[in-house]
């Protein structure tokens, strides 16, 4: 019981030392039904409840419907994206909680989760489910601006809006009734048309339960504005260049910026026929216009303690760091910490994620992927223009970003010592100066920047009095114009700091004998991997969520998402027997499989689905990750592999083109034997894919695809997936 | 023939060496030998008859995309064979006639082949679409079934009259289907081109009836995937 305590009062120690240091956001306790119920038994239920007096045709586009929304908002709530029972679930359940305090029954209907976007939105389904973006909660400016959001979208809940919308869509595409004689355009205009009275209808009774509540009326216009600079930073305030800058190392004149664009402050002038939603301003006109003549004494901001909101609204901002990271939009994050650390001067989660995020860009800076990370510096507005600024300056200088981004990971290790992250990300920014930009450990002087300047500008002088004596009266006078300030490259002295840690050296003499070392496969390996495959000789791996797909393109609804949903099941599986025969320890993450109780299951589903989706947008040579390395290494430990298996099978028929064939076996029916089987598979294509990603190098191990022209017969699946696992399990003899 | 067979046994054994390099080769859920019956169904252009040949093969998969078997096979075509008989008729004069007897021309095959799975419609050995090059030493005898005897009685004769060695090459396509992880269905159609043409020689009757069988086979066979 003693080191139990003791290892407590540690940890309470250790807490209360680092204090501002955010934990990214996880799901809790127990998982809700509708995230573990399987999706056909969803869908069967509500086709059940269909009523049955309504008109068939009625009731076979509801039963579409109740078929697509149930499967695609499935895979939403499967994905790890949304979450609940987490304090920002919770906060936004207690303001719910609030707007319908009078209306318990339809409270009990309701479900309230928040969504991992940057995306500043709200959704609901018809079901009954509202999800709210972190985008947008860390955009708001009060808890009655969620309410009011709420309020919005729990209307559209109890209208079933989204079921109506789906089949408006419908009889308008098929053109029945009032709708026959509708060009292609109309049609557009008139699907529009009804999204946006949905939306009218939405805000008038959205406002009619905000009244209900002590809400206040003037925080409804911010709501507005809210939506209208949604394209825009959590806030706009100069950019903080010296988060990047150091005695040694500071950014040349000509990378800041000093006018960044206006930000235009002209409402949307959108045709509103071709949009979904009315304009911002008619809506913001119709809620003033309603509000005007109602009494507004009493009425609140805040119901809950300010603090609460606060907490909830720091958590989503903190949460948008890391997504904005994740999603490649490193200029957003690197904007966003800097605003962030302005309010948290030195908090340890901030200056990590925008190490990481340096880290990321760095990679990107100087190569052909550049513009897949770069926002164009014409059209963005505000403040973020000076970050967007500088990265498109260091563009044409990839080693510059690497060693910008190096110096700083550099300050974080000594800064936080016993996070061994930043040591890995310093050693592959290191490998990339290296091996990408032939930056050697000689390439940086240990003079100090300052010195050098001073030495550069008395250097200058002397030439400049030496040129003096020998020049005519007329040069003397030509030059008077043309006074050239001394110039240093700065980037040189950007390690002054570091030149005596012999660690560092040893790092970078190390990659510089991996370099060498690294060659590419000779053609008589590449012939027998051809021949033989791989032999990776991996002891365990852990399998994420197999994808299974059925589309039948000869069908309306493509997408066969029942079938696809046993087909999955079997395919799970399928992996696990077959990895048992090769003798392959396989552990398998899959959505399908996860039950109310396994809430750490879950969660590491999320934490892997966000390293896929991160690592997917990366090319597959580009071996990077920024997803925190900590959690990387715990997960990687708990599984005790890093080796993580992604494999996808996706069946399609399509119409085949039989005609020839058969022609030409009634021509010469001699050749029937062969032309048969090509006439019975013919339009049935599988797509293999397999790939195995080490999470601890962030490689791509091993990669194979293959297309396979028959229907997906089990023998088949059987034969692809033994190959690949025995592939990774195998050995070299 | 022991000579022929030898050396087709010989030049497996090399092919089976060449494998054990690519002992790695997965095969089908890790099984790579097989042992298969193969009856393959032949319409003899001009002798006019449908044939069935019966095979027996085992085969090895040596490489993502290979396999190599040895197949032997065996079948008794229907032939008739003409003759002039010498016959007496009632006024004792001398005279001949046309006698047709019924033959039957035993073959026996000796195969080896190699099966080509098609990789690029992604078919891995020894499941899916394949094509097949093998080559074949064919050892045919005529027998005589029954002729008739000099009184016009027919009786079992079981003489034989021709036997013949001939070498063919033969190239396939087909494909393989496996059920319960065990028995493999294969479906297959063979063009066989005999590389000896005996024209006029005292054995070109049996030959080309056996060259004519041997031309195009369809083919249903079932094997076992044993290890």
């Amino acid at each position: 019981m003693k080191p139990l305590l003791l290892a407590a009062f540690f940890a309470c120690i250790a807490i209360a030392a680092h204090p501002q240091n955010y934990k990214p956001l996880q799901a809790g306790g127990t998982i809700p039904k509708e995230f573990v119920t399987k999706s056909s038994a969803k869908y069967h239920e509500e086709k059940q409840n269909l009523q049955k007096t309504e008109e068939k045709k009625t009731q076979k586009i509801k039963s579409a419907f109740y078929l697509e929304s149930t499967f695609s908002i499935d895979n939403l709530l499967k994905s790890g994206y949304v979450l609940f029972n987490d304090p920002v679930s919770d906060y936004v359940n207690k303001v719910a909680g609030e707007i319908l305090k009078a209306n318990p029954e339809i409270k009990d209907e309701l479900r309230f989760y928040t969504l991992k976007s940057t995306a500043v939105n709200a959704f609901s389904t018809s079901d009954g489910m509202v999800l709210i973006n972190l985008g947008l909660l860390a955009q708001i400016e009060n808890e009655a601006q969620l309410a009011f959001i709420l309020c919005h979208e729990i209307s559209h809940c109890l209208e079933k809006h989204a079921m109506e919308n789906y089949i408006h869509k419908e009889e308008v595409s098929k053109g029945k009734g009032v709708y026959k004689k509708l060009s292609f355009d109309e049609k557009m205009v008139e699907k529009m048309r009804y999204s946006k009275d949905n939306e009218e209808e939405a805000d008038k009774m959205g406002f009619e339960l905000y009244l209900k509540t002590k809400y206040s009326f003037e925080a409804l216009s911010g709501a507005f504005d809210v939506l209208q600079y949604a394209h825009l930073p959590i806030d706009n305030i100069p950019f903080n260049y010296s988060l990047l800058e150091s005695s040694n190392l500071k950014l040349p004149e000509e990378y800041k910026l000093a006018e960044v664009n206006p930000i235009s402050t002209e409402e949307e002038d959108e045709d509103e026929d071709e949009s979904t939603h009315p304009s911002v301003s008619t809506r913001r006109q119709y809620i003033a216009d309603e509000a005007k003549d109602k009494p507004a004494e009493g009425r609140v901001k805040f119901i809950f303690p300010e603090a609460e909101f606060g907490k909830a609204q720091t958590t989503a901002r903190n949460e948008l760091m890391r997504l904005y990271i994740i999603n490649r939009d490193y200029e957003t994050a690197i904007y966003h910490a800097s605003i962030l650390l302005e309010k948290e001067p030195g908090a340890q989660y901030l200056e990590e994620a925008l190490g990481r995020a340096l880290y990321g860009m760095a990679f990107y800076c100087g190569g052909n992927d550049f513009s897949d990370v770069h926002r164009e510096p014409e059209k963005t507005e505000g403040y973020l223009h000076q970050t967007v600024h500088l990265f498109d300056k260091l563009d044409g200088h990839g080693e510059e970003a690497a060693i910008i981004a190096l110096r700083y990971m550099l300050a974080l290790k000594k800064k936080y010592p016993m996070n061994a992250s930043n040591e890995y990300y310093a050693d592959r920014l290191v490998k990339l100066l290296v091996e990408e930009h032939d930056v050697e450990w000689d390439y940086f002087l240990s003079e100090t920047l300052e010195a050098a300047k001073k030495k550069a500008e008395e250097t200058a002088a002397d030439t400049a009095a030496k040129d003096e004596q020998n020049l005519s009266k007329y040069d003397k006078i030509k030059k008077q114009s043309v006074v050239e300030a001394p110039t240093v490259n700065y980037i040189k002295y950007a390690l002054a700091d570091y030149k005596t840690d012999s660690d560092l050296k040893k790092v970078f003499a190390k990659h510089k004998k991996e370099d060498k070392k690294d060659k590419p496969l000779s053609s008589k390996e590449k012939k027998a991997i051809a021949r033989r495959g791989y032999a990776l000789n991996i002891k365990k791996v852990l399998v994420f969520d197999p994808l299974y797909a059925f589309i039948d393109e000869r069908k309306k609804e493509s997408y066969r998402y029942l079938e696809s949903e046993k087909g999955q099941e079997e395919f799970s599986d399928r992996i696990e027997d077959i990895s048992k025969r090769v003798g392959l320890k396989v552990s398998v993450l899959d959505a399908g499989k996860i039950t109310s109780s396994d809430i750490e299951d879950f969660n590491d589903f999320a934490f892997l689905t966000e390293y896929i989706n991160e690592r997917f947008r990366h090319s597959d040579d580009m071996n990077l990750s920024t997803i925190e390395r900590d959690r990387v290494l715990a997960f990687t430990k708990k599984y005790d592999t890093p080796y993580v298996n992604l494999t996808a099978m996706i069946y399609m028929k399509q119409n085949a083109n039989r005609g020839l064939l058969m022609a030409l076996s009634i021509i010469y029916p001699v050749i029937l034997p062969f032309t048969l089987p090509k006439m019975i598979s013919s339009g049935k294509n599988c797509y293999y894919l397999d790939l195995l990603y080490n999470l601890e190098t962030d490689e791509l191990v091993f990669s194979e695809a293959y297309n396979i022209y028959a229907s997906d017969q089990p023998y088949l699946v059987n034969s692809h997936l033994y190959h690949t696992l025995h592939q990774i399990k195998s050995a070299k003899k | 023939m022991k000579k022929a067979v030898s050396l087709l046994c010989a030049s497996l054994l090399v092919c089976m060496a060449h494998t054990t390099v690519f002992s790695q080769v997965p095969g089908y859920m890790g099984k790579r030998f097989s042992a298969h019956y193969d009856p393959q169904f032949m319409y003899a252009f001009l002798a006019g008859h449908f044939d069935v040949h019966h095979n027996a093969s085992l085969e090895y998969v040596t490489s993502l995309r290979h396999a190599i078997g040895f197949r032997y096979g065996f079948s008794n075509l229907k032939d008739e064979y003409q003759y002039e008989q010498v016959v007496m008729d009632s006024w004792g004069y001398t005279g001949y006639d046309n006698v047709n007897v019924d033959m039957m021309d035993k073959v026996q095959s000796f195969t080896i082949y190699a099966k080509f799975f098609n990789k690029r419609q992604g078919f891995i050995a020894p499941a899916g679409a394949y094509t097949a090059l093998g080559l074949c030493f064919l050892h045919s005898k005529a027998i005589i079934q029954q002729d008739i005897n000099d009184n016009g009685e027919l009786y079992s004769n079981g003489e034989t009259i021709q036997t013949d060695n001939n070498y063919a090459l033969y190239f396939g396509k087909g494909r393989q289907f496996i059920a319960g992880n065990r028995i493999i269905i294969n479906l297959a159609a063979h063009l066989g081109i005999p590389l000896i043409y005996r024209l006029g020689g005292t054995h070109d009757e049996l030959s080309n009836r056996v060259a004519f069988s041997y031309f195009f086979r369809a083919q249903l066979g079932i094997g076992f995937l044993a290890f």
